[in-house]
């Protein structure tokens, strides 16, 4: 069975290898932006049941549904193409080759949540995808009624957290703030602000035109759909795929050119998401729900494949670096609590530790969830938590030996 | 009526800088980790301990605590 059984979606239209898909070539493929009330935009969201594609995965609809009910006055729309997810590439893919839909989504969402601006924000380090959604601004610049301008967010994995974005647009600060306000409520100059990931905005923009009965009749039930997800690892076709959601990971892997046996491990949801074995994770649904249900997450779409005999401990530990070293450093438990995780898994990794090392991992793993302003050190909690779970006959065996099986593969060999 | 259902103890963690007064006077209540960042314990604090609370509330340095009523804010 393929990946994609309707044909794509987001990525529908010209070939990538073209460039950014044109105004005229998206006006003549989708036609205008459609002209849909605040109300009736907000119920078809609603109605169809789409996630955010951001990291966090929530309703779209009831997004947008709280900022219709919020305070009054004019509202200001954040395109969120910041994407510092190290191992994630489908918000550039898709602003690249398809701007036209991403500022389609925007402009009905402008229109839904009575918004006189929006801002596009955009990884710096993204630089086609900022020349291409800087194009399609200019060209469309005579049509549009609110204001657009771009900002250009700075490098880091927090930058695209929404109080990080709404703080950097402020002032030039790109930190999360302490919540409340949330955006929603005082966000770009203090007036109430959606933030919404590019993806997600490109599929309002779908919607607004086929309707919510269109977008359900594919993915799962409980999440219906298809979306964008980045394939890396040990496969031999990485990149950004659309898929149905509920996709096996084992139907992504094989599509992408991997194989079950060259699989040990799959981390999915991103940085922020979790391990899960081979074994467990080659038959299990790409589906929010149901990943949820099981104590993962979808998050950005990122499905990163460890190969069969390779270390984990040594692949957790970097991450964790990374996951440290990305700490906004503002807030006490993160900052320690998450360096210390690192510096130990490090540790563990270059076989200088011994038993008590896992049993500090675990403890502190449990300490700093739920305790900063935004959700970094709990992200990097549950990551940790799940290599533990996952290799953690490994994590053993490298604290008892020094060293792991990965070495001893190589060592019977020779 | 929601008096009766105690009080919570909401933490700003950006000014929060680790002093630890707050753990040190009310140590059944708020713990401190390893870096004495408080840890408050699950579960409201009952109407009996908030003068207490509100002591160690008032000592932060970094005015990075708040009492509120139980359940009004949401937990983060």
């Amino acid at each position: 069975m393929g990946i994609l059984p309707g044909g794509p979606r987001l990525l529908a239209g010209p070939p990538p290898r073209g460039g950014p898909e044109s105004y005229g070539d998206h006006l003549a493929r989708l036609g205008q932006t459609p002209a849909i009330g605040p109300e009736d935009m907000v119920t078809e969201l609603e109605l169809s049941g789409l996630l955010g594609r951001g990291g966090g995965g929530f309703p779209v609809g009831r997004k947008w549904r709280a900022l219709t009910e919020g305070p009054r006055g004019p509202a200001v729309v954040v395109v969120n193409g910041a994407e510092g997810e190290p191992r994630s590439s489908k918000d550039r893919v898709l602003m690249t080759y398809r701007p036209h839909l991403v500022l389609d989504g925007a402009v009905l969402a402008a229109n839904a949540v009575g918004a006189d601006s929006i801002v596009v924000y955009v990884g710096e380090e993204h630089g086609r995808a900022r020349a291409a959604m800087a194009a399609a601004i200019e060209a469309r610049s005579s049509t549009v009624l609110v204001s657009i301008r771009t900002v250009a967010a700075p490098i880091g994995y927090v930058s695209g957290e929404a109080t990080a974005a709404v703080h950097f647009i402020n002032s030039g600060d790109a930190r999360p703030t302490a919540t409340p306000p949330r955006p929603s409520e005082a966000g770009v100059r203090g007036r109430p602000t959606l933030v919404q990931n590019v993806e997600s905005l490109a599929y309002a923009a779908l919607i607004a035109r086929f309707g919510a009965g269109w977008f359900r009749s594919v993915g799962r039930r409980e999440t219906p759909g298809t979306a964008l997800v980045t394939v890396s690892g040990a496969v031999s076709a990485p990149g950004v795929r659309e898929i149905e959601l509920g996709t096996t990971i084992g139907e992504l892997v094989e599509a992408a050119g991997g194989r079950r046996d060259s699989v040990g491990a799959v981390l999915v949801g991103g940085y922020f998401g979790a391990w899960i074995s081979g074994d467990e994770g080659w038959a299990m649904g790409l589906d929010p729900q149901a990943m949820r249900a099981r104590g993962l997450t979808f998050g950005c779409g990122m499905v990163s494949v460890h190969p069969a005999g390779a270390c984990g401990v040594a692949a957790t530990a970097e991450i964790m670096a990374f996951m440290a070293e990305s700490s906004a450093g503002q807030c006490g438990p993160c900052l320690h609590g998450l360096r210390s995780i690192a510096d130990t898994a490090a540790r563990l990794a270059a076989g200088r530790s011994d038993a008590a090392a896992i049993d500090d991992l675990e403890r502190w793993t449990s300490l700093v969830t739920g305790r900063g302003a935004c959700r970094q050190p709990d992200g990097a909690a549950a990551f940790m938590a799940s290599a533990v779970r996952v290799f953690g006959s490994e994590f053993e065996r490298h604290a008892r030996l020094g060293r792991c099986s990965a070495d001893e593969a190589s060592v019977d060999v020779s | 009526m929601s008096a009766d259902l105690g009080w919570d103890l909401v933490i700003d963690w950006i000014r929060c800088d680790g002093y630890g007064l707050c753990g040190d006077l009310v140590p059944d209540i708020i713990g401190l980790d390893d870096w004495r960042y408080p840890l408050v314990h699950p579960g409201p604090i009952p109407n009996d301990r908030r003068h207490e609370v509100q002591r160690a509330v008032d000592c932060c340095p970094m005015r990075a605590l708040k009492l509120v009523r139980a359940g009004s804010m949401p937990r983060r």
